[in-house]
C-alpha cells in the first residue's frame, strides 16, 4: 500500500506510524496536478475536480457509470475526517490522471495497472454524496444534517422494502467516459479508504449513443431526459441545482452541494415488447421513434397542454405529462436527470434485469424529486416499471482549492 | 498459496510496468531518456562519469553474462532502489525509478552470486516522488524465523493429535455433544498453524480440505478432514459414519507428526503467509464459505489470526529495523481485528455464525480484516531476499 500519505487508516494512534511506514513515496507529494502528454487518453478529457460545486453533477453524462453506496465505518468525527481526506485525494489524483509513484522495491505495486502504466483522466469525475443516516449519532454530526435529507421515503408504486440495494452513509457516483475507467477509480479508492467505509450495494449504468439522433434511449426504447433543465444557464442552475446554505434552514456549510436521488427502476422488457406501440406512446406521451410529444413533430417540440386539457393526444396521466405539466406553479419542481442504462443479467424466471439507473439532482428534495414522483404515482406505466432500490443523498460541495477536501464544511 | 517462483515474476512484470510509466512521464528531466547498460561476466554497466538531474530514470539493462543476472539499483548508504531480478543472459530490461540527489550505483549479482558494481551515479536537485530505498536482506536472516516458527509448529503437533483423539474417543462412545465441542477444540488447534499448509505436504489436504472443489462436493465418497466430519456431526448423520473420518484424521496427524521434521518450511513462505492466512479467512470465513454446519467460522478466523500473530512474532527482529512503522501497524491492526471477532463470541463461550451478524458488526470486521490486510500485504516484499544487493 504504497501513497499512504493519505490512506485511510483506523485507530488515530496509528496513524502517524503507519503513514510513516510507507517510506519515500510516501512522504513525498505525489504529482498529481500535472498529467503527462497522453494521460487523458483515450477520451483526452480531463474534467477539473475542484470548483464550488463537484464535478458530475452539471456534467453532461459520461458513457459509463457506476452508483455505489458505503457505511462509513470510521470510529470517530476525526475518522471520518480522515476517510474524506483519503477520498479526496485519490479522488484529486484519478481526475487528473498521471504517472503512479515510483516502484518502491518492497511494495506492491501503486496502482492495479488495468488502465496500463500511465492513468489516463478519461473524463473521470467521482461526485460524493451523503445519506441520512451519516447524521445519527456516531459522529456527533445531527445538527448540521441537510435540512431536507430523509432515508428515501416508500413511494406507493415501489418494491423497495425487501431490498437490499438501498440507502448508505455515503454515495459514490463514478462516471468516466470508458468503464475500464470506472472500475479503475473504484478498485483504487476502496483500497485507500479500506477500514474507514465498507461497501453496501453498486449498480453499474451506460449511456446508449444516440440512436440515431437527440437523447439517450432508455430501454423501453423511448428517448430518456429530453425536458432536462438547461442548468448551463447560471440563473437555472441557481434557482433549481445548488443547495443555498443558510437560507431556507440549510446549515451554512450545505452551500454548492445538491440533492442527489438514486432510484433502481427495473424495467419489465418483456412484458413491455407484448404491449402495442400505440398503448407505449400513450402511457410515455412520445412517439417512440422521434421522440416528439405526441402533439408534436420534433423531440425538441414543446407540448401544449392548454390546447389538450381532456387529454386527447396526450393523455392526462402519461409519464411526460405528470412529470412536468409545464405550467408556471410546477417549474420549480424540475429536476436535473442525469440516469443511465443498466444490466443486470437475467432473473430467477429468466426475463432481463434491465433499466434505469435513474438519479437526478436538485436544490430541494423535498419540493423538487419528491413533488415530481408524488405525481406520477398510479400512472399506467408502474406496470412496467418496478422502482427495487437506491436512496437520498446530499452531495457535497465542491473542493475550493489545494487544501481543501470534501465535506470539509460539514466537519 | 502463491509460490516464491509466481512472486518473483510479479516483481519482474511491475518493474517493466513502472518502467512504462517513467519513460511516458513528460516531468523527465532534460537529460531524459532510457540510460543504456551492459553487464556482462566482469562488468556491471560503465566504470565511471554518470551524472544527472533528479527525477525519473530508466537504464535499459541487457545482460551478457552468463545465466540469470539480479540487478540492483543502491544508494550510497546500501538501500536498494530498484531491482531486476533474474534477468537472462541475451536479454534487455527497463530498470526504472525517481531519483533524488545523491550518488548511487548499479550492483549485478551474477549467477555465481559474484557481484560486479557499476562506477558511481551522480544525481543532482531534488524530486518530488522518488522512490524509497530499502536496506537489502541477505536470505539467510530468515532462517533463524523459520527455525523458530517450525520449532512452534512442531511443540503445537502433540496437542493437536491429543484434541483430535478426543474427539475420535467421543465419536466411539457416540457421545456425539462432546463430539462436536471437542471437533471445535481441533479444528482451532489446527487453524492456528495456519501457515504451515504448505509444509505440510499432502497432508493437509486430509486434514483440512473443503467441498467446493471436489466432484460431488459433500457428496464425494472419500471425502475426509474436519470438515467432512462438521458435516457429519452437524449434518445429523449417525456415529458409526463420523467414526471412518475421525480415525483418518487421527491418522492423517499421527503421520503429519512423524513427517514434519523432514518437511521443510522454504524461507520466503514465511513472510508471504503473515497475509495470506488472513487473505484465506476473508475468503473462507468470514464469507461463510467453509462453514459445513457448525457456525463457527469466525472461531476458525480468530484462530487464523492467532497464527498470523506467531508469525508475526518470529519475523519481528528482521521487521523491526527495517520497518518499524509496518510492524506497529500490523500489531495495532491485528489486534483491532481481534478484538471485534471476540466481540462475536458469547460469554459462554459459542460463536455466532456470521450469517447472524448484524450488518453493522460484519462491515467493521470485513473493513478490519480488509485494512489490516493492505498493512500485512508489505511484509513480503520487505522480507524479500536480495542477496548480494
Amino acid at each position: 500500500m504504497p501513497a499512504g500519505r493519505r490512506d485511510f487508516l483506523r485507530g488515530a494512534a496509528v496513524t502517524a506510524a503507519g503513514a510513516a511506514a510507507f517510506g519515500g513515496t510516501a512522504l513525498i507529494e505525489t504529482p498529481a496536478a500535472a498529467p503527462p502528454p497522453g494521460a487523458g487518453a483515450p477520451s483526452g478529457r480531463v474534467l477539473a475536480f475542484e470548483g464550488a460545486h463537484q464535478a458530475g453533477i452539471a456534467t453532461p453524462p459520461q458513457q459509463a457509470a457506476a452508483f455505489c453506496s458505503f457505511d462509513v465505518i470510521a470510529g470517530s468525527a476525526a475518522e471520518l475526517r480522515a476517510l474524506l481526506q483519503a477520498l479526496t485525494a485519490r479522488i484529486r489524483f484519478l481526475a487528473a490522471g498521471g504517472a503512479p509513484p515510483a516502484q518502491d522495491v518492497q511494495a506492491v505495486p501503486a496502482d492495479s495497472g488495468t488502465l496500463g502504466p500511465v492513468v489516463p483522466a478519461d473524463g473521470l469525475t467521482v461526485t460524493v454524496a451523503v445519506g441520512a443516516s451519516l447524521f445519527d449519532s456516531r459522529f456527533g454530526l445531527a445538527a448540521r444534517k441537510p435540512a431536507r435529507l430523509v432515508p428515501m421515503p416508500v413511494f406507493p408504486d415501489d418494491l423497495i422494502t425487501a431490498s437490499s440495494p438501498l440507502h448508505g452513509d455515503l454515495s459514490l457516483q463514478v462516471c468516466a467516459d470508458s468503464r475500464d475507467t470506472v472500475m479503475h477509480a473504484l478498485r483504487d479508492i476502496a483500497r485507500h479508504t479500506r477500514g474507514g467505509m465498507q461497501a453496501r450495494w453498486k449498480i453499474d449504468g451506460f449511456t446508449s449513443p444516440p440512436r440515431p439522433a437527440g437523447a439517450q434511449r432508455n430501454q423501453l426504447g423511448f428517448r430518456d431526459g429530453i425536458a432536462n433543465p438547461d442548468v448551463a444557464d447560471p440563473a437555472v442552475a441557481r434557482a433549481l441545482l445548488w443547495a443555498r446554505g443558510g437560507q431556507a434552514g440549510e446549515p451554512a456549510w450545505t452551500d454548492g452541494g445538491s440533492y442527489q436521488v438514486i432510484r433502481i427502476i427495473r424495467m419489465l422488457v418483456e412484458f413491455w415488447d407484448r404491449v402495442s406501440l400505440q398503448e407505449q406512446q400513450q402511457m410515455i406521451g412520445r412517439y417512440r421513434d422521434s421522440g416528439a410529444p405526441l402533439d408534436g413533430s420534433r423531440q425538441s417540440d414543446i407540448p401544449d397542454y392548454k390546447a389538450d386539457p381532456n387529454g386527447q393526444v396526450i393523455p392526462l396521466d402519461a409519464h411526460i405529462r405528470l412529470a412536468n405539466p409545464r405550467t408556471a406553479a410546477t417549474a420549480s419542481s424540475r429536476i436535473l436527470r442525469r440516469s443511465y442504462n443498466y444490466d443486470r443479467g437475467f432473473d430467477d424466471v429468466g426475463d432481463l434485469d434491465v433499466g434505469l439507473v435513474f438519479c437526478c439532482y436538485q436544490q430541494d428534495v423535498a419540493s423538487q424529486f419528491a413533488v415530481v414522483q408524488g405525481r406520477l404515482a398510479g400512472e399506467p406505466l408502474v406496470d412496467y416499471i418496478k422502482p427495487t432500490g437506491g436512496g437520498y443523498f446530499f452531495a457535497l460541495p465542491g473542493v475550493r482549492g489545494p487544501g481543501d477536501y470534501l465535506g470539509s464544511g460539514l466537519l | 498459496m502463491r509460490n516464491r517462483v509466481t512472486v518473483a515474476c510479479a516483481v519482474v512484470a511491475v518493474g517493466i510496468g513502472a518502467g512504462g510509466a517513467l519513460v511516458a512521464t513528460s516531468a523527465a528531466p532534460a537529460a531524459g531518456g532510457a540510460v543504456p547498460v551492459t553487464v556482462t561476466a566482469s562488468s556491471c554497466g560503465a566504470s565511471a562519469g554518470w551524472h544527472r538531474s533528479a527525477g525519473p530514470v530508466t537504464f535499459d539493462v541487457t545482460s551478457h553474462a552468463p545465466g540469470y543476472t539480479s540487478v540492483y539499483l543502491v544508494a550510497a548508504s546500501g538501500d536498494v532502489l530498484a531491482e531486476l531480478p533474474s534477468l537472462g543472459q541475451g536479454r534487455t530490461q527497463p530498470l526504472s525509478t525517481a531519483l533524488t540527489g545523491g550518488r548511487y550505483t548499479l550492483r549485478c549479482v551474477l549467477t555465481d552470486a559474484t557481484v560486479r558494481v557499476s562506477g558511481s551515479l551522480q544525481v543532482y536537485g531534488t524530486a518530488r516522488g522518488a522512490a524509497a530505498g530499502y536496506q537489502p536482506m541477505p536470505d539467510l536472516a530468515l532462517t533463524g524465523a523459520v527455525r523458530a516458527y517450525t520449532s512452534w509448529v512442531a511443540g503445537r503437533l502433540p496437542g493437536l493429535l491429543a484434541a483430535c483423539r478426543r474427539l475420535d474417543g467421543d465419536v466411539a462412545r457416540g457421545d456425539l455433544a462432546a463430539a462436536r465441542s471437542d471437533w471445535l477444540r481441533a479444528h482451532l488447534d489446527y487453524e492456528r498453524l495456519g501457515a504451515a499448509y504448505n509444509a505440510f505436504g499432502d497432508f493437509d489436504p486430509r486434514i483440512d480440505e473443503m467441498a467446493a472443489g471436489l466432484p460431488q462436493t459433500t457428496a464425494t465418497p472419500g471425502w475426509t478432514g474436519f470438515f467432512a466430519i462438521e458435516h457429519a456431526l452437524w449434518g445429523g448423520q449417525p456415529a458409526s459414519r463420523a467414526r471412518p473420518l475421525t480415525r483418518n484424521l487421527v491418522s492423517a496427524v499421527a503421520g503429519l507428526i512423524a513427517d514434519f521434521p523432514s518437511e521443510e518450511i522454504d524461507p520466503g513462505d514465511l513472510p508471504l503467509r503473515t497475509h495470506e492466512i488472513l487473505e484465506n479467512a476473508l475468503e473462507f470465513q468470514l464469507t461463510g464459505a467453509a462453514d459445513y454446519g457448525s457456525g463457527t467460522t469466525l472461531a476458525t478466523a480468530y484462530a487464523n489470526t492467532q497464527g498470523t500473530a506467531e508469525i508475526l512474532g518470529t519475523l519481528a527482529p528482521l521487521l523491526a529495523p527495517l520497518a518499524p512503522a509496518v510492524l506497529a501497524a500490523a500489531r495495532h491492526g491485528l489486534a483491532a481485528l481481534q478484538g471485534d471477532l471476540l466481540a462475536e463470541r458469547a460469554a459462554d463461550g459459542r460463536w455466532r455464525p456470521v450469517a447472524q451478524l448484524a450488518a453493522t458488526a460484519r462491515e467493521r470486521l470485513d473493513g478490519a480484516i480488509g485494512a489490516l490486510l493492505e498493512t500485512l500485504s508489505q511484509v513480503p516484499g520487505i522480507l524479500t531476499p536480495r542477496d548480494g544487493a
